[in-house]
């Protein structure tokens, strides 16, 4: 039997409108929260009443479509599950930033972090190290209270004003973990919001830290479209060898390799940040 | 109307379960229709974006729209984003690849992953359904802290469904409950065995966390070695988190498929045959 392998371009009379209807209703359930009722699937694809309900009756009865909780509407089912499709592309800040990582290091020659927020803290979920005496002398994957230590509040002070302010309600008082994070001594929620609107709005930010291991850094934000973070990369490195001038000097080709990373997450939402946790246990754990 | 569609969904199986971009001789062939019949499903098919054409051939794979419905199911769980950034800790701090996976019926969905940080690490693919029993660490983690009468109704479609992986141990899943975690023998590494952490909410398992690496020494799984183990203490400590999360904030926890009797839910052709008893 010969077969046009041109499907697209079948004739009329190999059309098949019952199949196409029973597609189309299942293809409207594509979307983040897709539950719909006949009436609004009529109204949605064009079709009447009697054609989405039958549609339904397919699609339920073969287990690509169920019904939900309230018993009342349809939500995708568990076959669709096992139409086994590669699920590549999701949207991973780590694989994305190693490039940018990799190739910050090359051109410093020190640590380079990427960090996130991981319920009420900071984690470095990634980093790369530097030669000789370097800046990075902690466990991996330890969790930072996000009010302690400069890289911390970058990433606090993309969350909302209103968010802000309950963390560090619920995170007073602010320098109880002085002994372990030197910065927090004498913390107020005046002085964290002192440094958080000398840090938004801004490129990045650079700072030199004295107290802790004698380093300075560069810090860079990678942010959704609606200016939430997915995460920061900062680099780091002793003051000696990485001054501010220094810093200053490199800035403009470090955003340089930051950019495309930084477009890249304006198109993915960031992950929900629940700041869910207790500050105070964390803080002595570290 | 029903016959024509069905066929086009039957099609549409048979092509997202073949390993390979199949033609329409193929497809007519598996499914015992006309090629004629396959041609006026696949027009159907094609034209709402279910297949496409392997690199401009006459074979197909599935198409786009598969894909976003796929990723519409996964996206119905709001744990998944929430443990992601849990997950990238975990695997930063073990340096290998961790992934959530959540109960669908009697089924294991592997609902995120966040890749490890080690040379080699394994890469699991997203979206993968495999039986409870079949699912390895993440599956007994799941199983060891299901209810007694659900248990009870699993064991039984187990039975009926004949897989070739069997129930593990009433003793194995005394030994889950103990320890806390699961462990997973890995062929690569001997001696030395992945781990699953429970997610736990009101006493039964609603997810499970795996560190797919080698990460524990299968010799040090009495209780008092593991005591002393502080990297496992701090995973654990991670994993309780998200457990406090889900006692406070339990509406970011639904499963989109708790409501639906899963007995009622076959999948991959693991269907067994035949009403539940």
């Amino acid at each position: 039997m010969n077969i046009n392998p041109r499907i697209g371009e079948a004739p009329n009379r190999y059309r098949n409108q019952a199949a196409q209807r029973v597609l189309a209703v299942l293809g409207a359930f594509v979307g983040r929260d897709a539950v719909h009722g006949v009436t609004d699937l009529a109204r949605l694809l064009g079709m009447n009443k009697n054609m989405v309900h039958r549609a339904l009756t397919v699609l339920t009865e073969e287990g690509f479509l169920v019904r939900d909780a309230s018993g009342r509407r349809y939500q995708l089912g568990h076959r669709v599950l096992d139409l086994a499709g590669e699920e590549a592309d999701e949207f991973d800040i780590r694989t994305l930033s190693r490039p940018v990582l990799e190739e910050l290091h090359r051109l410093t020659g020190e640590s380079v972090f990427l960090s996130i927020i991981v319920g009420r803290s900071r984690v470095n979920v990634d980093w790369i190290e530097g030669r000789g005496r370097r800046v990075s002398h902690s466990l991996r994957g330890r969790s930072v209270p996000l009010h302690c230590t400069k890289m911390s509040r970058m990433l606090l002070s993309y969350l909302s004003d209103q968010e802000i302010d309950a963390y560090l309600d619920s995170a007073a008082p602010l320098d109880s973990a002085a002994e372990i994070f030197p910065d927090t001594a004498g913390m107020t929620a005046r002085t964290v919001w002192d440094d958080i609107e000398n840090i938004r709005g801004k490129s990045h930010i650079a700072w030199g830290n004295p107290r802790s291991f004698g380093g300075a850094y560069i810090a860079f934000p990678a942010l959704d479209d609606g200016g939430r973070p997915h995460g920061i990369i900062t680099v780091g490195g002793p003051i000696e060898r990485f001054s501010l001038e220094r810093i200053a000097g490199f800035a403009g080709v470090m955003a340089g390799i930051v950019a495309p990373l930084q477009q890249q997450c304006r198109l993915f939402p960031a992950a929900p940040i629940l700041l869910f946790g207790e500050p105070k246990q964390e803080a002595a754990h570290e | 109307m029903s016959s024509s569609a069905r066929r086009a969904l039957r099609i549409l199986e048979t092509v997202g379960r073949a390993e390979r971009p199949l033609g329409v001789t193929e497809i007519a062939r598996a499914l015992g229709i006309s090629a004629g019949t396959v041609f006026r499903g696949l027009d159907a098919l094609e034209r709402s974006g279910f297949v496409a054409r392997y690199q401009a051939s006459s074979r197909l794979v599935l198409g786009p729209t598969v894909s976003r419905l796929r990723h519409s199911v996964l996206a119905r769980f709001p744990i998944r984003e929430i443990c992601l950034p849990y997950l990238r800790q975990l695997a930063f701090a073990s340096g290998e690849t961790t992934s959530l996976t959540v109960p669908v019926g009697y089924y294991a969905l592997r609902l995120a992953a966040a890749p490890g940080t080690n040379e080699v690490t394994t890469s699991p693919s997203l979206g993968e359904v495999r039986p409870l029993v079949a699912a390895g660490g993440a599956g007994s983690a799941i199983l060891a802290f299901a209810p007694a009468d659900a248990a009870k109704r699993h064991a039984a479609w187990v039975k009926r469904a004949a897989l070739r992986a069997d129930l593990p141990s009433a003793a194995a899943l005394e030994a889950v409950r103990r320890r806390g975690f699961a462990v997973d023998e890995t062929a690569f590494a001997s001696g030395r065995a992945a781990i699953a952490f429970p997610v736990r909410q009101d006493g039964r398992a609603i997810a499970a966390i795996a560190i797919e690496g080698p990460v524990i020494e299968l010799k040090t799984l009495d209780l008092k070695t593991l005591a002393a183990n502080a990297e496992l203490d701090r995973w654990i400590g991670i994993v309780r988190t998200i457990e406090a999360l889900a006692r406070a904030r339990p509406a970011l926890f639904v499963n989109p498929f708790d409501h639906i009797d899963p007995d009622s839910i076959a999948l991959n052709d693991h269907a067994p045959s035949g009403p539940p008893r």
